[in-house]
């Protein structure tokens, strides 16, 4: 019996093998343009992505799109991978930290040769200066999501409040009547290392609306007194025990749209995304409690590996990309900033405004200048030491002390 | 062993079934909890206190799952490579275990502390120059680059288990064979393996399992959609934005069925008392 | 035509000439070929990258940086940090699973109706796919809303609902609580088999010399599977230096570093700081570190053996 067992598993294995290497001979004619990113899967994006790679095709019937996708979590990880296989994908969807990093590797082709910018120039985002570096550019910045408060209407009327607050300590009276625990709270925030990445920008948009920038002149200066304040209110938020302790981004975001949570400092993103799962919901938005309006942004890049096979047809294709996003309502969730773009949504939702008005903050606020693929070692270590602030009650102005301290000594 | 006395049932009762129950508790809750979590009405997800019954009128949340999801293909592709990993580690793992356990030759120590230093290497650190192995081989996104890198893993895992079984079946039946003229490729077929049978179902389902929860180099070797494994398949559900926790969950349970049913189907071959009466003669 | 072939007897392993002398190694090359080309050699790769110190993945030559990478591995603060993390994490681990082994596989043993349901109960936590554990057990940890607060709460046993997973002390708790969940079924089944495989007649001479159950499982039990119970404590030690998965989904290293083990370092390195130089020394140091303790239980058992 065991022997049969045995000549089984030879045989599913030669099997198996044969088929694996029959399956990967494969001839393409014309050319495929394999096309990374972790938007396939998103729900509606993945399909409009789809629907515009079928109407490039019928434009250019000799290039064909081939979809590489991933899940977001590993996505840059991946690309890592893939780059330093040589396995570079044709076109590569680029968020903005790993943008910097593969720009600073020598990874990513300059499109100045291969596109004819200039043409672009009219429908080109504020964030499209970041891909410039030393008069090249690296990436078509197809679009940016933008932080504002993002607030529940119902539920502000219901504790008696007639308008969002416009300064931090109207921020906290309104949270405090806001609360409800357990079943509604005035908040939803990121406040812990297992989701450093989301924390980063929030935390950053707080410091920036107190006025502090993470770097200034290229150095850090995550000492100064306005980004104190900015870790001081903060901790004066997780005090107050104004939002749900432990619970994550996809969490909370899902509470915001059950009308358990009155306010988020999030991405436009989001703001659609809470009102298609839940048409009902009345909620705004409204510039960020603070005086300073600077936001910072979540940045998309699209953009051509050196070792892509196919570069023509990739330049070709972004070309092509760029200039019909809006026609595929893309435009309209994410590329708010866009001149054309804005001009759909404002005319819908009127109070989006302030996404568009709220300038932005150098290299989109979250990308220390100077430091932009360091930023994980960066962010690791200031927000550990914010950590410590807000778990051990370590004071504010020593912990960024050292947080200073071991930014400037980082080999 | 214990004597059914009516003493001897309560004593059963509190040193077996329920320590038992309790262990099962332990083992099953947390797939309860993804029931609970999967079939809960929009507004029950998130209140206190919590509800403790999932909500069967929720059942849509499996079809949904079904319709929008992949499902059959994840599944497919799983199996296949986790029945491959599993045949395979054990049609390299016998022989070898074989070999350590009843030969002394030189260099045997050392092959294996090979086999075990292979466990001990961090699949972060060696995954790119697998990648380019693979790639140059034209393997990526094949059956076979899954199939070879977890056999990897896992067969040494199974030439250990094997091997330390082999140990404890005493050589003297062996001998007598051998003695009485049967070579020595008979004596493993129709002596030694079966007696091994329990521990080869163990390894199979060792390396079973590993391959069906393996996530890393699924992701990297097979990243074409059409080659995704059920743990690549789900990674994916967890968005930019958010995850859809009731699809999350229902799949994860939907996944769990087939390597539970594997073992409920093998485990009554790790009934071995064959090693006992063999002596005996 | 068959030939007499005396077997290597049981007290001598000697082996005479009997078999083809390379027979051994025609049945060990298979598998000890495959674990060089599909582990050792990237392995060995990965130690040259050690000794590089690139943003890439994949060093260049000029990127050659010597003993860097080691000189600040061992100057590093983080790294004892990392060391005493992983300590804890691997003795917690490894203590709790193979005694919680140990039991199932004992309750396991005993024959009774529905044995066979209970024994495949016990493989789900094994069964259900990683990120889904990780993420149910994330929510059960929910300091608001998760199940186990509220049986604390229920039970009285807490004035306060505890957040498990954000607060340096009770976080690298709940990662093993988690991680035991997942491993112990492994050490369970393999116990499972070799429990099975102890003669029924050891424990019928033992009853005949009066020892009662506790006495049969020291001086019967224990021994006869002590093999397995070694290699299942020795996998257990070197798979828990490498285990990476569900610490990243449920805390990435933790409130304040306090569940950053070696993998995770080693990940963090590589793919969040773009030093695989780096990540590499650590995976040599911690490979080395494995194979210091697999010496020290090579050495009992050789010893056992020969006893």
């Amino acid at each position: 019996m065991l022997v049969k067992f045995f000549k089984l598993c030879l045989f599913v294995f030669v099997l198996a093998s044969l088929i694996a290497l029959g399956t990967s001979v494969l001839c393409a004619q014309n050319v495929e343009l394999k096309l990374a990113t972790w938007h396939w899967t998103e729900p509606g994006r993945g399909d409009t992505l789809k629907a515009i790679c079928e109407a490039f095709t019928k434009e250019y019937p000799n290039i064909t799109i081939s979809p590489v996708s991933l899940p977001y979590a590993r996505y840059q990880d991946q690309m890592m991978i893939q780059m330093a296989g040589n396995e570079a994908p044709d076109v590569l969807v680029a968020a903005d930290i790993m943008f910097f990093a593969f720009m600073n590797l020598g990874y990513l082709l300059p499109l100045d040769e291969l596109i004819n910018l200039k043409a672009l120039e009219p429908e080109f985002l504020d964030a499209q200066k970041i891909s410039q570096i030393n008069e090249k550019t690296y990436g078509l910045a197809t679009e940016y999501v933008t932080y504002a408060l993002l607030y529940n209407e119902t539920l502000f009327k219901e504790a008696g409040i007639d308008h969002p607050p416009t300064t931090p300590d109207e921020f906290l009276e309104d949270a405090k009547k806001l609360t409800k625990a357990p079943n509604q709270y005035a908040l939803g925030t990121r406040h812990s290392m297992n989701e450093e990445g989301g924390w980063w920008y929030e935390m950053s948009y707080w410091v920036e609306g107190f006025g502090g920038k993470w770097t200034t002149d290229g150095k850090p200066s995550v000492n100064t007194p306005e980004v104190i304040n900015g870790v001081k209110f903060y901790k004066e938020m997780y005090d107050a025990n104004i939002f749900p302790k432990g619970v994550d981004a996809s969490t909370y975001r899902r509470m915001f749209w059950q009308g358990k949570i009155a306010m988020l400092t999030d991405n436009q993103a989001t703001f659609f995304l809470a009102l298609s799962s839940n048409p009902d919901l009345n909620i705004k938005a409204a510039p960020g409690p603070f005086e300073n309006k600077l936001t910072n942004a979540e940045i998309v890049f699209y953009t051509i590996p050196k070792s892509a096979k196919h570069q023509k047809e990739a330049a070709i294709f972004l070309d092509w990309f760029y200039r019909h996003l809006k026609d595929y309502g893309l435009g309209v969730q994410n590329v708010v900033g866009s001149k054309s773009a804005n001009k759909i949504i404002l005319e819908k939702f009127p109070y989006l405004m302030t996404f568009v008005e709220a300038p932005l903050a150098d290299n989109g606020g979250i990308l220390p200048k100077g430091y932009e693929t360091r930023l994980p070692e960066f962010r690791h270590i200031v927000l550990n030491h914010v950590t410590s602030v807000l778990i051990n009650n370590a004071d504010p102005k020593a912990e960024m002390d050292a947080a200073q301290n071991e930014l400037l000594n980082l080999e | 062993m214990k004597k059914h006395s009516g003493k001897g049932i309560a004593i059963r009762l509190y040193s077996i079934y329920l320590p038992t129950l309790i262990f099962i508790l332990f083992a099953v809750f947390p797939a309860y909890w993804m029931l609970v979590s999967s079939l809960q009405r929009e507004g029950n997800l998130y209140i206190w206190p919590p509800r403790i019954m999932p909500d069967f009128t929720q059942f849509h949340v499996f079809q949904r799952l079904f319709t929008t999801q992949p499902i059959a293909l994840w599944l497919k592709n799983s199996l296949i490579i986790s029945l491959g990993v599993a045949c395979l580690s054990v049609l390299f793992a016998i022989p070898a275990a074989y070999a350590f356990s009843r030969f002394r030759f030189r260099g045997s120590s050392v092959m294996q502390l090979l086999l075990l230093l292979s466990q001990m290497v961090p699949s972060t650190v060696i995954i790119v120059p697998l990648f380019i192995l693979f790639r140059n081989w034209h393997l990526l996104n094949t059956y076979a680059s899954l199939i070879l890198a977890d056999t990897a893993i896992t067969a040494p895992i199974t030439v250990w288990i094997l091997k330390v079984f082999f140990d404890t079946i005493p050589t003297e039946i062996e001998e007598a064979a051998l003695i009485d003229g049967c070579t020595p490729w008979n004596v493993l077929r129709y002596i030694t393996l079966p007696i091994a049978v329990p521990s080869v179902v163990t390894g199979f389902t060792l390396s079973f399992f590993e391959a069906w929860n393996e996530f890393a180099y699924a992701l990297t070797f097979a990243n074409d959609q059409q080659m995704w494994v059920t743990s690549v398949g789900m990674a994916s559900w967890i968005g930019w934005l958010t995850t859809p926790v009731e699809i999350m969950m229902s799949g994860a349970l939907f996944f769990a069925i087939p390597s539970v049913v594997l073992f409920l189907v093998l485990q009554r071959y790790l009934v071995s008392g064959l090693a006992a009466g063999a002596v005996k003669q | 035509m068959p030939r007499k072939r005396p077997f290597p007897s049981k007290n001598s392993r000697v082996q005479k000439r009997i078999w083809p002398q390379f027979l051994p190694y025609i049945l060990t090359t298979p598998i000890i070929l495959f674990t060089v080309v599909f582990v050792l050699y990237p392995m060995f790769q990965s130690v040259i990258i050690s000794f590089y110190d690139s943003r890439s993945l994949l060093p260049q030559a000029n990127d050659y940086a010597g003993l860097k990478n080691y000189v600040w591995l061992f100057t590093s603060p983080s790294t004892l940090i990392t060391l005493r993390v992983t300590l804890f994490y691997v003795v917690g681990t490894v203590i709790c699973s193979v005694s919680l082994g140990l039991v199932a596989a004992l309750l396991l043993n005993v024959p009774y109706r529905g044995r066979g349901l209970a024994r495949a109960a016990i493989t789900v936590p094994w069964g259900t796919p990683l990120v889904a554990s990780a993420l149910i057990w994330f929510w059960m940890f929910d300091p608001q809303y998760g199940v186990i607060n509220y049986f604390l709460y229920l039970l009285h046993l807490t004035p306060q609902s505890i957040q498990w997973l954000i607060t340096p002390q009770w976080a690298l708790l709940s990662v093993i609580l988690v991680d035991v969940w997942r491993i112990f079924p492994f050490g369970a089944i393999v116990l499972l088999t070799a429990l099975q495989a102890v003669p029924a007649n050891l424990y019928d001479a033992a009853a005949v010399d009066g020892a009662g159950s506790l006495s049969k499982f020291f001086h019967v039990t224990l021994p006869s599977i002590r093999p397995s119970l070694a290699i299942t404590m020795l996998l257990y030690t070197i798979w828990g230096m490498k285990r990476f998965d569900t610490i990243w989904v449920l805390t990435q290293g933790g409130p304040l570093d306090n569940t950053s083990v070696m993998a995770v370092q080693i990940y963090r390195e590589a793919f969040r700081n773009f030093r695989i130089g780096r990540a590499s020394a650590l995976a040599v140091v911690g490979t080395i570190l494995s194979l210091i303790i697999t010496f020290f239980y090579f050495r009992k058992e050789l010893n056992h053996e020969k006893a």
